[in-house]
């Protein structure tokens, strides 16, 4: 699994302390996200595509299954 | 919906206290020291106090306390925690075997052994049950 967690929150200016505060995590837990050593659950995903205003599957992709 | 997970926060430190004041009404039972019972009444219940203020600042401490920062900590709390059962498992094993073939007492390792076998087995069925 990769993800596009670091490039929105870099374009919304957001550092990595501040993503955390909106998600309620820890700064480690976003950086464990971002660099893919850790997958978040359903909720957690759910309230990272709320908070960057896109469905998940646009922020989170399956490696195994390509790209469209 | 929050992703902080919101275990009993005064679990760990009300458990250390009763534990410190159980061993402490323990010791005075054989009769020791008041420095001794003083002692183990602080190191127990120092250890659910200091990881429970330092729980503010420190995510490890967090775990330590009983309450994880979010779902992370919470799954490493779990593998740390699940790790730490199969090492006392193997642990309980080998001390059975030494003591059964060196002639020892060996009953207290299968209680234990059972303890955890049963809770493992219930652990199971109830989390089946609710997933």
């Amino acid at each position: 699994m990769t993800n596009d967690v670091r490039r929105l929150r870099e374009e919304r200016g957001l550092s990595q302390g501040q993503l955390a505060t909106e998600l309620d995590v820890s700064r480690q837990t976003v950086n464990a996200i971002e660099t893919g050593r850790y997958l978040p659950s359903l909720p957690l995903a759910f309230s990272i595509g709320r908070l960057f205003g896109r469905p998940i599957e646009e922020i989170f992709h399956d490696d195994e299954a390509g790209h469209d | 919906m929050t992703m902080r997970l919101d275990m009993t926060k005064w679990l760990v430190p009300a458990v250390g206290i009763v534990i410190g004041i159980l061993m402490a009404i323990a010791l005075m039972g054989q009769h020791a020291s008041p420095g001794q019972i003083a002692l183990s009444l602080v190191f127990v219940v120092g250890y659910a106090v200091v990881v429970q203020v330092l729980a503010r600042h420190s995510d490890v401490a967090a775990v330590l306390a009983g309450h994880p920062a979010d779902e992370r900590w919470s799954t490493i709390n779990d593998r740390a925690l699940s790790l730490a059962a199969q090492v006392t498992a193997v642990v309980l094993v080998t001390a059975f075997l030494v003591a059964s073939f060196a002639g020892g007492d060996a009953i207290p390792y299968a209680w234990v052994g059972a303890v955890l076998a049963v809770s493992y087995l219930a652990g199971i069925a109830w989390f089946r049950a609710r997933s």
